[in-house]
């Protein structure tokens, strides 16, 4: 059961990402729900698809497409109404539609497809004395307002099997954790149910009927708090509460033993796919009906090898083989399972134990030893739950693995399954996430005779390389511009463009990439969307993933964008204005606002900047910082005006080391004096022609000039004029550098140095005044009689400091002299 | 087996004379004796700012969008807005301030403010009590040390919330509920403004409302011989001034802010920060002597610049038109100004256009009262992540304050369990701040 205050934090995804969508992106479609919720197969219904922005829907995508045949579309507004047909043999549970409007693609959302006929929850059915009469083998779509019960009766006889299922969390519309019981007439509760590790917060209970009679069900949140929509299956149905074995080989034919049923187990064979599915499940299925869900199972690339109790002891371990799945259940308190088995040197395996992730109530704790005693490795929850640990094999020899609960709890259905998987590169890719919660701009629509573009994350495990997007079963029309990812890199820009003259279409396809070299590594896109969150801290409830990549053409945009491609580097700290120019259809006039959605490492810049109404270019401010990655790249800005996205080209963008550097000596000086920076050129980069060196920071009164600079010039000296009122202090003082190449400038932060300004000192206070003033000419005559013989020279800090002590020093000795004399 | 003695033992039974009477053991006695000996009194006199006004940017003000603008930075710290020139050569601020730019000549602006709490509560905890938050103690803020240490002037509270008490650190803390801020229960802004509980309940005169104290009070005295608690105190003390404050036709105009000219009125600005900010004026003119009050939110995460310009212009106009206010009619000089929030943001604009929680440098800003004017005190880096010159840090931030005010920061005040508490510990005045 959830607590109370998470129901009270209770924020449903969904309306969060509509209200978000319906006040931003006008032009963006959005879907937020798919009602109803659950659909019969085999039957021809109208469903409706209710989000925003959907009145020029064009085409529903169904994740598996060949179980749905749209009969009639019909949008308008927020909504698209679809007859649809649904083949008879359409898998039963979750499944995921998006919608394909003229301008654009929606988020993807999630409905069921149910075998039993549906009847209608009428209120009031509140009270257990006047339930609402139904049938046997139906789906109730029901709604559980505040403090609600909603009670139905049905009739069975004796021996006959009830089961009760709840779907309501898993319809990923709210935060609803609903209970249901099934009651005998004096009111006695047969079996009860809130959570279950396979139906999570959902909810089922199943009885074999003692006698004949009237049996109610009762349904209600949990905390008799406010619910939502839910769908009751009500019949004879089976309603295992796990598999055994809860996974097999892909292709192969197999037995299956359901477990949890109030009838007895129940076997069935299975034919399992030849290829990976994802959120494969079994349908356990007698004369009484077909589950409503299905129990969750793994496909594997090697068959099962199977615990034989006794085996609770090291000495009695199961003996089994590699690479086969070691299947068994801890079937009672205390229980504990071994298994042992051979394994050769330099072998390398990821163990992972399946429990909670196949929806088993074990919370495995799985260790490893050397059959011949000694420990190698343990996990508890590695894995949420359950447990992995990763086994390089030390030398040949037998090995003894050890599985038990991890509160040493037991149970006939407390299954689990412990798969020897080889290390091998994986490859997976996605595109980030713009919005928090939503998919929003998590697919391809790319406008006619235009661009789109997104960036490609990619996830590599246990390997390392460049990858290159193979982009194969784009729709009609559609070409991808993008580089190979590098290897340091696990993100990059891919820019796709559309045919003035591509049809209007779209599809699903499976987004792949592989390794440059090495063909056999290779991954395809994936996504995963939260529906309902709640507390604490926003979990996540539910979620769905896909591994498909909704792509369309859409409607040509009033506008384009382009970058300017920039004839010089950015060269590290320094900074560069990229032109943005918008090319508006005639009649069309609106504010473009400009993002730069790839930077590369060390590449900062502007959140984004906009192209106001009236105009077609903007300036977009970037900068290199001292440790940005030197490189050609590939940028591309994304422009959005009222919900519509275009891409620029993919431009170059090349960072390049400082073409100079200017180490900057610390200058000081009294106020109204005047004060010196000795620059130091370091030119790394040969340039042609002047360029222009300006002091940044320079405080109120004081001047200074800007300097020229050459190719060859090796020293420069800013000269600072201060006045008596310039601010005493430090000063923080930056050195502009501009550089002139190709008609474009470089610019860059070549130095930076601190001015001091100091209040003069006060004479000093037992100096007889007269002499030192009659003295100082002399000293100062001094002065300008050495320097003749050395060039000009700017005296660094040090320098000068040592001068000034030289001098004071001097006129103190000779003060004391004069004062000798007298 | 262990004796346990006698319940009355002999130590506990040395009770002293009268004290046994409230039932105080000659420890017991011995030890408050003690402490009270050993506590650190300082007599507060009133000091060069006879009153304060205490403007807090809650959600934590960034820096560099207001008053420690960088335009030199890289465009991802600059961040996207411009800066200013103000009436001192060489102090910039935030483009939006315009007005405010136009009194710099009278503020001292602190860019340097420093402390590590990057939460909002305990940054708020920090720069309205001068203490870290501690689990063991809740401390006063400067309001209500303020009104322990000072009585009250022309009838009016001591300390005054503009329009309610912002926040739970702007408390009594340890100290007697009877130093509690008067709130006002309602904003100044909106157009039936109107004090809760000031005005005389419709149907009673004057007479009749004597009538009805002089019964309560009869009430009142059973309950005290009956009980003795400072709750009960201070809430007579409470009543006592509110009795004070209605019946006096003075006091009651300080909060009226109609009666202002409708002229000075637009000056301020008829917004949200300019009833406030007016309203205070009002206060310390009629005899409050700390008023706090509160502006704006500011805890910009994302779309910064939108959220600056949106809600600076107001804010600026009224802050501008207070310090000018106060100047035209001789009260700068007396009146202590603060805008202070809970910390400033990040040097870096994050994915959202935004910035994130930084304690570790920040901007604050004092005005009037014996603080010197139109002066830049400490600055930040380059990049305006740390303090680069002088870090202020909070307990010199409220030591100087309190000074303006004539309390020595060091003095100690009795707190629960008999100890001595600074008003600020360690705290030390700047002295390159003030006159």
């Amino acid at each position: 059961m959830l607590r109370r205050f998470h129901l009270a934090q209770m924020l449903v995804t969904t309306l969060a990402c509509l209200s978000l969508a319906a006040s931003v992106f006008a032009a963006s479609p959005r879907l937020g729900s798919i009602t109803p919720r659950g659909i019969q197969r085999g039957q021809e219904l109208t469903v409706s698809f209710n989000g925003s922005n959907l009145g020029d829907a064009e085409e529903i995508f169904f994740y598996e497409g060949k179980s749905f045949e749209v009969t009639k579309l019909e949008a308008a507004g927020n909504k698209v109404n679809v007859t649809l047909k649904i083949a008879p043999d359409a898998r039963l549970g979750e499944h995921v539609a998006q919608v394909r409007t003229k301008t654009g693609l929606s988020d993807y959302r999630t409905f069921w497809v149910e075998n039993l006929a549906v009847v209608e929850e009428k209120e009031p059915n509140s009270d257990f004395a006047a339930p609402q009469v139904i049938e046997l083998d139906r789906v109730v779509n029901g709604n559980v307002g505040n403090e609600d019960v909603d009670y139905y009766v049905i009739e069975a006889k004796k021996g006959q099997r009830i089961s009760a299922e709840v779907v309501a969390m898993r319809l990923s519309t709210a935060l609803f954790d609903p209970y249901v019981a099934i009651l005998d007439e004096k009111r006695f509760e047969l079996s009860a149910n809130d959570d279950t590790p396979l139906a999570l917060q959902d909810a089922y209970a199943s009885i074999v009927a003692p006698a004949d009679g009237k049996y109610v069900i009762e349904v209600r949140e949990s905390a008799y708090a406010r619910g939502n929509n839910y769908r009751l299956h009500v019949g004879t149905f089976p309603r295992p509460t796990a598999a055994y074995p809860a996974g097999g080989k892909l292709g192969e034919e197999l037995e299956v033993k359901f477990l949890g049923l109030p009838s007895g187990d129940l076997k069935q064979k299975f034919t399992l796919p030849a290829e990976e599915v994802t959120d494969f499940g079994i349908f356990a299925k007698d004369d009484g009906g077909i589950a409503p869900t299905p129990n969750n199972f793994r496909l594997f690339e090697h068959g099962n090898a199977f615990e034989a109790e006794p085996n609770n002891e090291m000495g009695a371990a199961s003996p089994v083989e590699l690479p086969l799945a070691f299947n068994g259940i801890i079937q009672e308190a205390g229980d504990i399972d071994f298994f042992k088995f051979s394994a050769k040197k330099g072998q390398q395996f990821q163990v992972e134990c399946y429990a909670r992730r196949i929806r088993s109530g074990l919370d495995p704790v799985m260790h490893l030893y050397k059959a011949d005693g000694g420990g190698i490795a343990s996990n508890d929850d590695s894995r949420g739950p359950d447990s992995y640990f990763r086994f390089n094999v030390p030398a040949d020899g037998e090995y003894i693995i050890r599985v038990t609960d991890h509160l040493g709890r037991g149970d006939p259905d407390l299954v689990y399954r412990i798969e020897f998987q080889a290390v091998k590169p994986n490859l997976s890719l996605s595109i980030p996430r713009v919005e928090r919660y939503g998919q929003y701009r998590q697919q391809i629509f790319v406008p006619r005779g235009g661009r789109f573009a997104t960036l490609i994350n990619a996830g590599r495990g246990n390997f390392g390389g460049e990858l290159v997007l193979e982009g194969k079963g784009l729709p009609e029309g559609i070409k991808m511009i993008c580089e190979n990812m590098p290897a340091n890199m696990s993100s990059m820009p891919v820019v796709f463009e559309a045919a003035a003259d591509a049809p209007l279409s779209g599809k699903l396809l499976a987004f792949s990439a592989r390794h440059v070299e090495n063909e056999a590594i290779r991954g395809s896109f994936g996504n995963s969307a939260d529906f309902v969150r709640g507390g604490p801290g926003q979990s996540i409830y539910r979620r769905k993933a896909v591994k498909q990549l909704a792509v369309a053409v859409v409607d040509e945009l009033p506008f384009k964008i382009d970058i300017v491609q920039p004839k010089v580097p950015i060269v590290r700290n320094g900074s560069m204005q990229l032109k943005i120019v918008a090319t508006k259809k005639e009649g069309w006039d609106e504010q473009i606002n400009v993002q730069l959605p790839f930077r590369p490492p060390g590449l900062g810049g502007s959140s984004s900047i906009n192209i106001p109404k009236g105009k077609t270019e903007a300036l977009y401010s970037i900068s290199a910082n001292g440790n940005a990655q030197i490189k050609k790249w590939k940028i591309y800005a994304l422009g959005t005006s009222g919900g519509m996205w275009a891409s620029s080209q993919l431009a170059n963008l090349e960072i390049a080391d400082a073409y100079v550097t200017i180490e900057m000596q610390r200058p000081a000086c009294e106020q109204g004096q005047e004060a010196q920076v000795l620059c130091k050129i370091n030119q790394s980069t040969t340039f042609e022609g002047e360029a222009t060196a300006q002091l940044l920071g320079i405080p109120p009164k004081v001047t200074t000039t800007d300097l020229k600079l050459t190719k060859d010039t090796k020293e420069l000296v800013f000269t600072l004029k201060t006045d008596p009122a310039s601010p005493v202090g430090k000063h923080n003082l930056i050195c502009r550098l501009t550089i002139t190449q190709n008609g474009e400038p470089i610019v860059s932060r070549a130095g930076s140095v601190q001015l001091q300004i100091d209040k003069p000192l006060p004479p000093p206070p037992d100096a007889p005044k007269p002499k030192p003033a009659a003295k100082k000419p002399e000293v100062a005559k001094a002065k300008p009689k050495a320097k003749p013989a050395a060039p000009p020279k700017p005296l660094t800090r040090l320098e000068k400091l040592r001068l000034a002590a030289k001098k004071r020093q001097e006129a103190r000795n000779a003060a004391n002299a004069g004062g000798g004399a007298e | 087996m262990a004796c346990k003695g006698n319940a009355l033992s002999r130590r506990n039974f040395l009770t002293v004379g009268f004290a046994g009477g409230i039932g105080l053991s000659l420890t017991d006695f011995i030890r408050v004796k003690e402490a009270q000996a050993d506590q650190k009194y300082y007599e507060s006199k009133e000091g060069p700012a006879k009153s304060m006004i205490f403007i807090y940017m809650p959600g934590g003000m960034c820096h560099q969008e207001t008053f420690d603008p960088k335009p030199y930075a890289p465009i991802e710290y600059r961040g996207p807005m411009n800066s200013i020139q103000t009436n001192v050569e060489g102090i910039r601020i935030n483009e939006t301030w315009k007005q405010t730019a136009t009194v710099a000549d009278k503020l001292a602006i602190c860019r340097s403010m420093t402390h590590g709490e990057a939460a909002h509560e305990r940054g708020t905890h920090n720069m309205f009590t001068g203490y870290r938050p501690s689990p063991a103690l809740t401390f006063p803020s400067m309001g209500s040390v303020v009104a322990h240490e000072f009585g009250p002037r022309n009838n009016l509270p001591q300390y005054v919330c503009v329009p309610n008490q912002p926040n739970q650190f702007a408390g009594t803390g340890f100290l007697s509920s009877s130093y509690a801020g008067f709130s006002l229960g309602a904003d100044p802004a909106s157009g039936n403004f109107k004090v809760r509980d000031l005005n005389l309940p419709g149907g009673v005169d004057e007479g009749r409302f004597t009538k009805r104290r002089r019964i309560l009070d009869v009430v009142n005295d059973h309950f005290k011989n009956k009980e003795k608690s400072d709750s009960l105190d201070a809430v007579d003390t409470f009543y006592n001034r509110a009795y004070a404050m209605i019946s006096s036709q003075k006091a009651r105009e300080a909060f009226d802010i109609n009666k202002e000219d409708g002229k000075l009125r637009d000056e301020y600005g008829r917004t949200t920060a300019g009833s406030r900010l007016l309203l205070c004026r009002r206060l310390v003119e009629s005899g409050v002597r700390f008023v706090t009050t509160t502006y704006g939110s500011w805890d910009m995460h994302s779309n910064i610049e939108g959220s600056i310009k949106g809600q600076v212009p107001q804010f600026d106009q009224a802050f501008a038109t207070l310090v000018r206010d106060l100047d035209r009619r001789g009260l700068l000089d007396s009146t202590l100004i603060a805008i202070a929030s809970e910390f400033g943001r990040t040097a870096k604009i994050n994915g959202n256009a935004g910035r994130d929680h930084w304690p570790k440098v920040f901007s604050v800003v004092l005005a009037g009262g014996g603080i010197k004017k139109g002066i830049v005190y400490g600055s930040s880096n380059s990049i305006a992540s740390e303090p680069e010159e002088s870090p202020l840090n909070v307990e010199d931030w409220a030591t100087t304050i309190y000074s303006r005010l004539g309390i020595v920061a060091d003095k100690e005040l009795m707190a629960p369990g008999d100890r001595p508490i600074e008003i600020v510990k360690g705290g030390k005045i700047r002295k390159e701040l003030i006159v």
